[in-house]
Parts: C-alpha cells; structure tokens; sequence
C-alpha cells in the first residue's frame, strides 16, 4: 500500500511535466500580436521608414561625399579610406549595403502581408456612424500605407541597383529552410523596370501632400521622382556601354541591351517633367539657399530622412578649435574650385588658380554657394574666424585639423552648442525640387538639344533666392551646355549624396573620383594677409571594376545561383 | 607538437617522476594529506552516495578541512590547485566581490554557459559563502558516468558540495579563531610630477607641439617647495594603506546518538578593504569592509527505526560597506588616471583640490557618501528516507524539498561637494575656482537583486548483494524551479533519473545511468531529452593472477562514454517563438513627433535545441606500497555539438533575416589528468606526505557556420575559444627611411619610434585586415599542484605550489598606455624610445594625445600569464594529551600565508585574474589563530 502510495506520488509528479514547463503569461510581442493589431502595424510600417540611411554618417560615420573628389574625412579610422586607397573587394567593402537593404525589403514585404490581417471588427461592427468613419478613414490609411511600403522597397531597390547592377527581385518573405539554389540575379532592365512599375502604382495611389502628422510620408511627387532619377540613370552612358567590361559573361547584369538612346533620354526627361508639372504638389525652390537644410518642411523638399534632434553631426563636423569638434567631413580644393568667381559686370568665369587676382584672394567673389556650403579660412563662425592656416586653431599643427584646409558648412547647425548640449533636428534630403531640374535639363539636353527648357531650368536652380548666379551664356552646343549642366550640379548637390553616382554613369570617374584629392595651405603673412598654396592631400584610386560594387564573396557562397560583377 | 605543449608535458612528466621517487623513498605519514579511501566507504556522487569500491566514474574530491588553511571570503578561490579538474579563475579580490570563474575540464562551448552545476547538499545552489568548516566534501564530477544522470545540465561537469552531518559519536566542539592582515601584491606605479611633466613636455615635442612646463616648473616639481601650485600627489598612497586587517571566527558541534545527529556551526568573517579608514573625518562616509557570518545547523532524526529525517538548514548574513557612495571600482579608476601634478589634495585654505576633468579620490572618500549592501542567503531541505527491508532488504524510498534563497538589497547615500582648482592672478593671488557644490546626502534604497530555488526530489534506491553480484540501483524524480530578480519566468526542469550498477566479485564493474529531462527553454514536443551514459571498470588487483603481485595493492582501470547536455545555451529565451520588438522610432509631421516602429525581431528557431556533448574518459586508480602511493590518471575526449551560432555560411544575405541562432556549433576538447599522492603512517614521530596534481584541456572550435574570411588566418574555427585576434608588433621604427620602407600603417602617420606591425597579407597596407591570432586565450590550458607537508611530533608545516600556463594576458589602460584621456603616465613608459634609446627602447615614442597607432590591440601590449604561485603555507603546533582538568582535549596554534610568492609575468598586474591592473588588487594575507576541541 505505501510502495503504491510512494510511486503513484512519483509519477503524478512526472505526469503533470510537460504542463509544468508552460509559460503562464506571455510578456514578449508576438507575431500574433503585431498583424491584428492596427497600432503595430503602424509601427511596423514606421520600421520601413526607418531603413532609409542617415546620410550623415552614411559609410563609416562620414558622408558618402568623403569617398569622392568632394571630401576628405579627417578621422583616419573611418572605414571610408578603404575605398579611396583601393583596399575594398568582396570580402570588405564599407558601404555593402546588401544585407541592409534586402532587411529593409523583407520588413517591406512583411509589411504588405500583414496590413491585410489587422482586426477592425470594433469598428466595422460597430453602427454608430462615427466608428464607420474611423472604419472608412483606417481601411483607406492602411491601403495608403501599403503604397508607402511599396514606393521605399522601390527606394531600397534603386539604392541596391546603383551599387549592384541587376539584383535578385525578392517580393516574398524566405522562411529559414527555403531552396535558394535557383535564385538569380535580375537583369539590369528588368530590375530597373520593376521599380519603374512600382513607382507608377505607388503614384497612382499616394498623395501629393499630407496633413501636419503625416509630413514626410511618401508622396505622390516622390515616387514620381525616384521614377525621374531611375530613368536618368538608365539614359546614361554607364548602363549604355558595358565596354568598360570587355568579356564579362553577363553584360545584361550591368548593362541595357542595346536600344534607342534618345528613348532612353527623352522617357527621363518626360519622368523629370511629370513631378515638375505635378499638380497639387506645391512644388517649388526654397527660399534661401542655406536654410534648405536646416529644415524637414519646405516646398523644394520632395523626400527626406527624417530623424530626432541632435547634434552628432556637429560633433564630427565641427572644426577641431571648436569645443568638441571632431573635423569630420573636410571639403576638398578640388570642389572648391568648381564653385564660379562673380565678375565685376555680373557674369561668372570659372575659378583659375592661374589667374592671379583668383589665387591672390580665393575666395571673394566666388558663388554664394561656396560660402553656404564650405567653411573656408578666415571666415566668422561661432563668434570668431575660423583659423585654417597654418599654426591656426583649426589649421595644420593642431591634432586632426582638417588635412584639405577647409570644414563643412552645409547641414551643419552653427547655432548647436556642444559644450552644454544642445541639439537640432536634422533631416536629410533624399530628393528635392533642384536635382530634378537639373535631371530635366540633362535629359533633355541629350534628346532634344537646343530646347528652351533646358537653360531655363539650369538657369532658376542658378538665380534661386540668396544665390543669384547670372543665366547661363546664350547659344551654348549641346557638349559645352553638359558641361555646364554637370558643373551646376556638381555645386548644386555638393556633399548630398549624387556625386559618386553622377560621376560613374557619365562614366568621367577615373578622371574625377581616381583624381588626387588636393587640399589648401594657408600661410598667415602680417596681421591679415593671406597666401596660398594648393597641395596634394591623397592619391585616389578607381579602376573600372569599381563601376559596379563587387558581391560578398559569403553570398556567392551561399546562393550559388548568383554571378559575381565584372573583374572582382 | 606545438613547443608550449611539449612544455607542459615536459613539467607533468618531470613533476610525476619527482613525486614517484620521492615517494618511494618516503617511510612516514602525513597528517594532512587525504588519506586512500577504504574500498568500503561511500563517496558522494550525483543524487546519492555509491560504495568507492564499485565507483567507475571520473570524480575528484577535496575535504572542507584541507580548505581552511588559506583564506578568501569566498569558498571558489579557496578550490585553486585542489581539485584535478577544475580551474579557478580569479575575477577580482574586493571583499566580498571575489567570485572566481570556475571551468570543469576547460571549456567546451562557445556560445552557452561554461560553469559547472553546482549541487549543494543534492540541490543546486551556491556555494561561495560558505566557510571551509561547514564542509564535508567538494567533488568535481567530470565523465559521463558521473554526470549523466543531471541531463542537460551536467556537459560542464557538476560540483558537488556536501556539507558536514551528525555522527554516531560523543559530542566534539571545535572553535578556531584566526586574525592577521591582507597586503597588496603590486600596486600600478606611476610616476611622480616631476616625471610626468619632464615625459609630457617630450611627448608634446614628438607632436610638434610647444612644452607645457618650462624649467622653473620642473625645478618646482623636483624640489617639491611648492606643494600647492606645483603638487606632486601620489593617490594610491593617499588613499589606501599598506595593511588591511581580517580576523575570523568560527565554533562548530558535532554528534548524535541512536536517535539524532547533528552538526552546528557559527561563523563570523570579517576583512576590511586597503582604503583607509575615514569615519571619524566626516559624517558623510563610512569606513570601507565585508563582514559575513554563517550559520548551520544539520539534523538527522531517526522517527521510527526505518524512517529517517534529515533536516539541512543553512544560511549567512553578509555586510559590505563603501565611502564615496560606489563600489571601490570608481576608486582606483579615478586614483589610477589623474595626473600626480593635476591638483593637490588639500588646497591652502583647507579645501578639496580638483579641476574640470577631475574630482579629487581623497574628497570622494571621505565626502561623496556611502555604499553598503545586505545580502542573506537561505539554504534549506527536508529529506524523509524510508528503508523498506521487510518489503525486500535493501530497498528504500525517500523525498525531499529544499527552498534555497538568496537577497541582498543596495544602499547608497550620495551627495556631491565642492573642489577648488587654484591658479594666481596677474597680480600674484591665488584664485580659488570651485567646481561642484555642498549637498546634503540622498540616498537611494530600492535596488535589490535576488534568487530562489524550489525543488522537490523523489528517489527509490535497492542495494543488495547476492553472493558475488552486488545490486545498486536508484531512481528519482526531480522537479525544480529556479527564479532570479530581473527575469519574467522561472527556470524550470523536471526529468526522471536513474543508475544501475552491477558489480561481480567487485572485479568486474558495471554502471549504466541515464535521465530523462525537460527544460522550458525549448518548445513543447522538443523539451524532453534522453541522456544515456554507460562505465565499466575492471579490478585488476582482485582478479587471482594478480593475488601474488606485489607492487599493485589495488589496481583499477576504469572507461565510460555517454551523452549529457547543457541547457545554458545563450541567445535569447525561448527563441522557439518569433518575436517582434521595438526599433528606433521614425520622425512623422510638422511637430517632427516620433512614431515608434515595431519590427520582427531574430528570427525563431522552432527546433532549438540544448547543447549536447559526448563524453569519453578512460582512467585508472592505483595503489602501491601498502596503499602508501596512490596514483590516478584520466584522459578524456569531449565532442560538444548543438552549440548555438549563426548561419553565416548558409541563409543568403537576400533572406533579410536578422539571422537566427542555429544549432551547428562543434567543439572538441580533450586532456587529461593526473593525481600523485604518497602518504604514510600515523605512528612515527616524523611523518610526511605529497600530493601532486596536473591537468591539462586544450578545445579547438571544430564548427561554428562562421563567414568566409579573405584570409585564412582571420578565421576563429580551428581555434581555441576566445582565441584573441590583434596586430603583430615586430619593433619600433627605426627611422624615416625604416616607415619609408615599411608596408604603410593606415591607422595614423607614424614616426621613428612608433611600433611596427607584421602585413600578414603582404598587401602593403597594415590595416583591419592584418589582426591575425595573437597570444592565448585569457583561459588557462593548464595547471599544476604540489602539496607537501610534515610533521614532527606535534610540529606540522605544510604549502600549496600552483603552477598554471597555456594563457595570455592584456595590458591596457592608464597602468601601461601613457597619457590616455588626459590622464597619467606609468612607470614602464620610462623605457619609450627615443633617438638616444632607439636600440633599447622597450615603450614606443610616447604622444600626449591618445596614438592611434600604438595603442591598438596587438601582440606588443600582450604576455602569457603563465605563473607560479605559492598559494600556501602553514605552521602549526598541537597540544595534545592534555591533563582533563583543562578541559581541552587539543589545541592547536597555527600561521598562515595566502599566495605568499608569485612568479611570472613582470608588470603591476595579477596574471591569475584578467583584471586590470588599476583595479582592486591582488592580495596577500597572513593569519595567526588557533583551533581548539572540547
């Protein structure tokens, strides 16, 4: 009897187990939880947004401008050296963005397969006529919101293209066990057409503008644009001549097959003018020209990274005689140089060190575009002259004083005070009213040279509020008005993100990214006086196979069904 | 063979021969050394007790009496050297902070927990509080056939802690009382202002940079004239003193009688920390120490005459105060980086010195408040046993339940209070400017941390021999459920346990075991596991043929191989379930309001699964000379896989996934062990005895998906665990031509005197990607022992050596790198190169600001912490025979010394614990004392 009694206790003890080892309650966010929920889906969707880079610390905590002729980063840690001195390729390249933006896309793709599941029923099956309006208005929010999650998986896919070339198009969601022996690498155009499809459905759907808390939620005019850039960069030379890729096997991952360039040309051009001629988007120029980027709302602005207060980017930008300033993203002479000098009579001439009066005093005169974007020597700043010259505050002879004689002044916020803290928003502009001008002019420059529109665009990014540059010279042939199309960009866009990309699809990048980056010395002579010496800061390397960034050499391994790009 | 290997092999070979000799020589007995086991005695294995004679299992085990010659506050430390197996590894020696690392058999896993379980009493629990003299026994269980039976909890090995119980016997009373002092092994040395200020000047010059001390201020700071504007602090000096005092205490009653057992204990421990004493200067600190006492009180109470009830009560009360409202950690960081010219102690006027950068270490102690933390820790079971011989003789059935619990709660009193920085007007006075302002105290009372333990067991136990085959067999049911503060759910296990052994003619041995167990932590259907393990030994010495031999009195070769697990497999908890978790949010609207973002989290893996490990031992016991020599050796293979690690080399980057933790990691390790103990008999008036042990584990990562690397040397599979990856340093730059000639470090632009690094891949660049393995691991291969001890008439003296290597160690911070984050300079910084010392330099050039090439983790800043320590000696004297009226039936008065020499590496660090330098350091201690039994 007490043998039975002792193991029937034993076994009621194990019998009751497997019970024993549930969880109660459930305190962690579940699957379950998030799709029927309207709240979190709303932040799942928030959590797409949040894919888009920073592009203020965008590789290795400089701007992507320090990997072009436009800037020297001054911290010799920051991964962006790699890149200039050659020392990338499959197995370490700074600014892979595969894995970031194929995260982003799932997070996309989840997004759309879980809008559909969110329970409404407490306001579907409610009569009262206010709840059916809440249930009308969050059916057509959330059917918004998939658009929105469609125009940024289109973004991440440009932004996978431009590096890449042709990618695998991934519209479902890989469970851990899926087969991925068969997956390849889209082609080029079909890439490319696929976000072209998206931006259309996505600006069918959006709108062209939002109520106060919807701002900077994707538009209309944004996916409209994304569509311009997309088509520009197709129209260009690098997708239009894989010469530079002699015997690669697939020339259709890096290149279009051959066609109608003028096409090409004239469908970009018609993209550009679309969002110009967007109705009801209230699209126009900023009024000045600095305060552009101080600000998240503006009718120049139609897409931006939106971010909370603070002053990261003043630390690591401000110059090094400033409390806590890092230096960060240092200006090189070589764009400095493109800025154009103001002639006494109004018209503007190209900066020329050869001319003595330009390199007896650089910076008078010059495109008030320069001083907004660049800080140059001798310049007020934070109550007092910045000091580049040599034995200066913030010149040579200070520890990680900028190597190019120059600081940053575009997006930087002179009235943040390091010392006790203070901050600002910062918003980084993805696209904006000016790029598409200039993309309109381009375009339409190849396709249809000599057209009004043409000068006239360059010419109203050049006379914008606050910069005033004359009109361009009447009569220009289409090569001589490239140039200066590419020239008013180049200082128009300077640090935002467009150069490394316009550089290589002009296919000018060995003379410009593989150029040596030069820099300025400034020697103090007397109380006031200046003088100046231009000096070589780094030798620069691009071969052709950096017109396409190599694939991880893990993925290949991994998914055999992918090629690598050309040479790497 | 790699050299370090043959190395240790070489000692081990060389220590067993000296011992083997030695002892053969040897005629006379020990008195402290353990002595052979009869072959009838019970030893303490998992969930029960088994006869020596039929044990086919690797265990190794220590008496609480052996532990109390040296002293820690926590019992791990006291196990360094003691058991072959198990390698203590010291995390820091702050009163009351000084929890070790402990490793079973070196370590096994790369992603999950590597402690052993630890069982106190047949309950898991922890054992650091304890006091040696509560201790009965301390076992390591190592092989499968020992641990087999703890499932997925045992991969690690299990410590078996078994406290002291009643015994059929007259009542015995021991009190022992112990006093003496604690004194620093190195301390960091810096050097003083006038060394400071002469090396910051030179390092500003190779900067290119302008002096910052001209002549006169030198001539100041090396005469001394002008304490306040040109000080010369030494901080560690000011604030600690050279001696810290300890004194212990402890009684303890032991007996019992036909119908109760019983052991009692008291105990009280108190050691007070190096900082000085500054109560009686402020009413806002406290005088720095840990004070602990323990209590015990162990019943066996036969109810009826086949029921028995064990009681096991347990516990200690622990205080530990501080001044300057934290941890001392603060403190020697800050008395470690301020400059020894930054500012004085007191200014003039009496008032606190200090500067923007810094407060001042003497001010915080004595006016920044107060730290003190209560800890209490229960420990209690109730075990009923039944024998059940009229059902069958043998059998027995018993329960048990224990509720551990442990809770200590912080208090912290903190205010803030004014420093002045001095400087001289124009006009020649002193300017006081304050920074930081008087407050009254606040304190701070609601931070706790906390754990408990229920646990209730079943077992039914038959024991019986039938002629020549003896029956063991055990069954139990266990339940268990364990919960600390800061983690929503309990951790639970519940399994099913068993072990048959069978013996024939006590030659011929076999023991198979196995449990069946279930954890939380992993998905329902895939929770339970099945963990067989099966050992076999073979008495050679009972067999006939060997009944003539006269070398062997007792020979036993023993072999087992099972499975057991470990279910501390890292990751997050039930990672079976896919979990969504907040993002940063994302900025929407005019108002640029934030908009939190909900995203999926690590991707579930539905099967995951504990870790799990094959366990392979084969060894022997011998004894030799009348039972006089006792030699034991192991060797074991350990084949770990189902270790978690990330599917880099499968799940594609086009996935998406934040990529989950999968169970594909493999580890192999193996070693081996050996034990040499001689002791002799107790009748001569001179008597000695050794004991030598030495173990040896080497792991190599055999699998772990890890990515692709572009050089082969950057790969960690193939590699130790924790193997460290740096630059090579091969020298300093001899001159402008050298750097010209040299690959181009990229880090920043270097100068003659900067070191130099090997460019592994020949690509010109040193860069990120010439980090190659350096060094060891800060985990120990190996370690060996010797034990010695004598005694004449009533005169004993015995000492603890312990030798350990196959690690490295790091130097970095303030103690070695000069200068960093305006803080101070060491004294190793006088060998930097300089043009004059280019050849003998034995520091690179030094730079005011922190380089960026000198201080990059390399070979240079890196040694083997291969040391010999001398963890023990003690002299003692007995009075025994004592006429009765006294009383006392014997006393005995003793000293002691804890880790009275260390050999190895040379700077101000410890190479025992990877503590730096700066923290509170490595302790001596010396104690007198004297143990009387009533």
């Amino acid at each position: 009897m007490k043998r039975t009694l002792y193991f029937g206790v034993l076994l009621g003890l194990f019998a009751s187990c497997e019970d024993t080892l549930d969880r109660d309650i459930l305190t962690a966010l579940s699957k379950e939880r998030v799709i029927h929920s309207y709240d979190f889906t709303r932040n799942t969707v928030s959590a797409v947004y949040n894919v888009l880079p920073d592009g203020f610390s965008e590789i290795g905590g400089a701007l992507q401008a320090t990997v072009t002729d436009e800037a020297e980063h001054t911290s010799e840690n920051s991964s962006v050296h790699r890149i200039n001195n050659g020392a990338w390729n499959p197995y370490n390249n700074p600014d892979d963005r595969w894995n970031h933006y194929y995260r982003g896309i799932r997070k996309a793709n989840q997004a759309l397969a879980n809008i559909d599941s969110v329970n409404l029923d407490m306001y579907r099956l409610d009569p009262d006529p206010t709840q059916q309006q809440v249930y009308g208005e969050r059916l057509a929010e959330m059917n918004r919101w998939k658009y929105e999650v469609r125009f940024l998986r289109a973004f991440f896919y440009a932004e996978l293209i431009k590096r890449y070339g042709g990618v695998p198009i991934v519209e479902g969601i890989f469970e851990l066990d899926a087969d991925v022996g068969d997956i390849r690498r889209s082609t080029l155009a079909s890439s490319i057409q696929y976000v072209l499809d998206e931006c259309d459905s996505a600006a069918r759907v959006l709108p062209a503008t939002y109520g106060g808390g919807d701002l900077g939620r994707a538009t209309k005019g944004a996916a409209l644009a994304l569509k311009s850039r997309v088509l520009l960069y197709a129209a260009s030379d690098l997708y239009n001549d894989p010469s530079w890729a002699a015997g690669y096997a697939d020339p259709g991952l890096i290149a279009l097959p051959a066609g109608d360039r003028v096409a090409r040309w004239q469908a970009a051009a018609a993209a550009a003018k679309a969002v110009i001629d967007l109705p009801g988007a209230g699209y126009a120029l900023h009024g000045g020209y600095p305060a552009l980027f101080k600000t998240f709302n503006s009718p120049e602005i139609i897409f931006t990274r939106r971010s909370g207060a603070s002053n990261s980017f003043e630390i690591a930008s401000f110059p090094i005689g400033y409390d806590l300033g890092q230096s960060g993203n240092a200006p090189s002479q070589n764009l400095v140089d493109a800025y154009e000098v103001l002639r006494a009579d109004g018209t503007a001439e190209p900066f020329d060190w050869d001319n003595a009066a330009h390199a007896a005093d650089p910076y008078a005169s010059r495109d008030p575009r320069l001083a907004h974007s660049v800080l140059v020597n001798n310049t007020a700043f934070k109550g007092r002259a910045v000091e580049s010259w040599v034995g200066g505050r913030d010149g040579p002879g200070a520890n990680m004083a900028s190597k190019t004689g120059y600081y940053l002044r575009k997006y930087v916020d002179e009235n943040v005070n390091l010392l006790t803290g203070t901050t600002s928003i910062h918003s980084w502009i993805y696209i904006r009213l000016a790029e598409v001008y200039l993309n309109y002019a381009e375009a339409l420059n190849e396709s249809d040279p000599g057209h009004p529109d043409i000068k006239r665009y360059v010419d109203l990014v050049r006379a914008r509020s606050g910069v005033s540059m004359p009109p361009l010279p009447e009569g220009l042939d289409q090569a001589l008005m490239r140039q200066r199309i590419r020239a008013e960009r180049r200082v128009e866009l300077a640090f935002e993100g467009h150069r490394l990309w316009d550089t290589k699809r002009w296919m000018v990048a060995p003379e410009t990214l593989g150029a040596p980056l030069r820099g300025v010395e400034i020697r103090r002579s007397g109380d006031s006086g200046f003088s100046y010496r231009v000096t070589q800061v780094e030798t620069r390397t691009f071969q052709p196979r950096m017109y396409c960034y190599p694939i991880g050499q893990q993925e290949l391994l991994k998914a055999t069904g992918l090629v690598q790009n050309p040479m790497w | 063979m790699k050299r370090s290997e043959a190395y240790h092999i070489a000692i081990f070979v060389f220590g067993m021969l000296a011992c083997m000799v030695h002892a053969s020589r040897a005629q006379a007995i020990d008195p402290g050394t353990s002595r052979p086991v009869p072959d009838s005695t019970y030893i303490e294995i998992a969930y029960g007790r088994q006869q020596a004679a039929r044990n086919v299992a690797a265990l190794s085990t220590v008496h609480g009496d052996e532990l109390s010659t040296l002293f820690s506050t926590n019992l791990g430390n006291l196990l360094s050297g003691r058991l072959a197996g198990l390698t203590v590894m010291p995390q820091g020696y702050e009163p009351g902070l000084a929890a070790p690392r402990l490793l079973g058999r070196g370590i096994g896993t790369f992603a999950g927990g590597t402690a052993p379980l630890v069982m106190v009493d047949g309950f898991e629990s922890n054992f650091e509080q304890l006091v040696p003299e509560e201790i009965e026994t301390i076992s390591l269980l190592k092989d499968a056939a020992a641990t087999a039976v703890h499932g997925f909890r045992g991969a690690n090995g299990v410590l078996l802690v078994t406290t002291k119980r009643g015994r059929h016997a007259p009542l015995q009373v021991q009190f022992d009382t112990k006093v003496g002092l604690g004194t620093p092994f190195h301390l960091p040395e810096f050097l003083g202002a006038a060394g400071y200020a002469t090396l910051y000047n030179e390092a500003l010059a190779n900067e290119g940079r302008a002096a910052r001390y001209t002549e006169a201020q030198l001539r100041a700071y090396r005469d001394g004239t002008d304490p306040f504007f040109h000080p010369d602090v030494d901080w560690y000096g000011q604030s600690l003193r050279s001696v810290a005092p300890i004194n212990t205490h402890q009684l303890n009653f032991r007996g019992g009688n036909d119908v109760v057992h019983y052991f009692g204990l008291l105990s009280m421990m108190n050691e007070q920390t190096l900082l000085k004493r500054t109560e009686k200067l402020s009413d806002n600190t406290t005088n720095s120490g840990y004070r602990r006492y323990n209590f015990r009180t162990n019943i066996d109470v036969n109810l009826t005459k086949n029921l028995t009830a064990m009681l096991t009560l347990g516990g200690s009360v622990e205080d530990k105060r501080n001044p300057g409202a934290s941890e001392t950690s603060s403190l020697f960081g800050a008395m470690s980086v301020i400059p020894p010219n930054a500012f004085p102690v007191f200014n003039p006027d009496g008032s606190y010195g200090g500067n923007s950068l810094f407060s001042n270490p003497w001010g915080d102690m004595v006016e920044k408040g107060m730290y003190t933390s209560n800890g209490r820790t229960l420990q209690t079971s109730l075990r009923l046993r039944h024998k059940l011989d009229m059902v069958t003789p043998g059998l027995a059935l018993s329960a048990a339940v224990s509720f551990n619990n442990f809770f200590r709660n912080f208090s912290i009193k903190s205010r803030t209070y004014e420093r002045f920085a001095l400087s001289q007007s124009a006009a020649g006075d002193t300017v006081y400017t304050r920074f930081g302002q008087n407050t009254s105290l606040q304190g701070s009372e609601n931070e706790s941390e906390q754990w408990r333990n229920v646990a209730v067991q079943g077992f039914a136990n038959y024991d019986r021999d039938f002629g020549a085959h003896g029956i063991d067999i055990m069954l139990m049911g266990n339940y268990d459920s364990y919960t600390v503060s800061g983690d929503a759910y309990p951790y639970k296990h519940v399994g099913l346990g068993g072990r048959f052994n069978y013996a024939f003619n006590q030659t011929y041995l076999i023991d198979f075991s196995a449990s069946y167990m279930g954890s939380e932590n992993f998905a329902k259907g895939n929770r339970f596991g099945l963990f067989p393990a099966v050992g076999v030994g073979w008495v050679v010495s009972n067999e006939p043929f060997m009944q003539a031999n006269r070398l062997f009195d007792r020979l036993k070769i023993r072999g087992s191989y099972g499975l057991v697990g470990n279910d501390v497999i890292g990751g997050n908890r039930f990672m079976f379930d896919q979990a969504y978790r907040y993002s940063s949010a994302y900025y929407f609207g005019t108002g640029n309001a934030s908009i939190s973002a909900i995203e999926e989290g690590q991707i579930a893996n539905p099967g995951v699964t504990w870790e799990k490990e094959k366990k392979f031992n084969v060894g022997f016991d011998a004894a030799l000379l009348g039972n006089a020599l006792q030699l034991s050796a192991d060797y074991f293979f350990n084949h770990r896989y189902h270790i978690l690690a990330s599917p880099n080399r499968t799940i594609p980057g086009f996935f998406g996934m934040d990529l989950p933790m999968l169970n594909v990691g493999e580890v192999h390790n193996r070693g081996v062990e050996a034990i040499v103990a001689y002791h002799g008999r107790h009748d001569r008036p001179f008597g000695y005895g050794i004991r030598f042990i030495a173990n040896y584990a080497n792991d190599r990562i055999v699998a772990m998906s890890e990515e692709l690397r572009e050089f082969g040397y950057q790969q960690t599979t193939g590699r130790r665990i924790g193997q460290p990856f740096g630059l090579e340093a091969i020298g300093f730059f001899r001159d402008e031509a050298d750097i010209a000639n040299s690959p181009l470090q990229t880090f920043t632009t270097v100068y003659p005197g900067d070191i130099k690094y090997r460019d592994q891949n020949n690509d010109g660049y040193i860069d990120d990607a010439d980090y190659a393995p350096i060094g060891n691991p800060g985990s120990p291969t190996f370690w060996a022992s010797l034990h010695p001890s004598f005694r004449y008439k009533g005169v004993d003296l015995q000492f603890l050596l312990h030798g350990v290597a196959g690690g490295s160690l790091y130097r970095s911070g303030l103690a070695y790198h000069a200068f960093q984050d305006n803080g101070t300079v060491a004294r190793i910084a006088e060998g930097r190169w300089t043009p004059a010392t280019a050849d003998r330099a034995t520091y690179p050039r030094l730079t005011a600001t922190d380089n960026q090439n000198n201080y990059r983790y390399s070979s240079f800043w890196q040694e083997k912490s291969d040391f010999l320590k001398l963890r023990n000696v003690e002299l003692g004297y007995t009075l025994s025979h004592l006429p009765e009226a006294v009383g006392i039936r014997s006393a005995r008065v003793f000293a002691n010394a804890t880790n009275l020499f260390s050999w190895g590496t040379s700077g101000p660090e410890d190479p025992e614990s990877n503590t730096t330098a700066t923290a509170y350091p490595a302790m001596r201690t010396f104690l007198v004392g004297i143990n009387i039994a009533f």
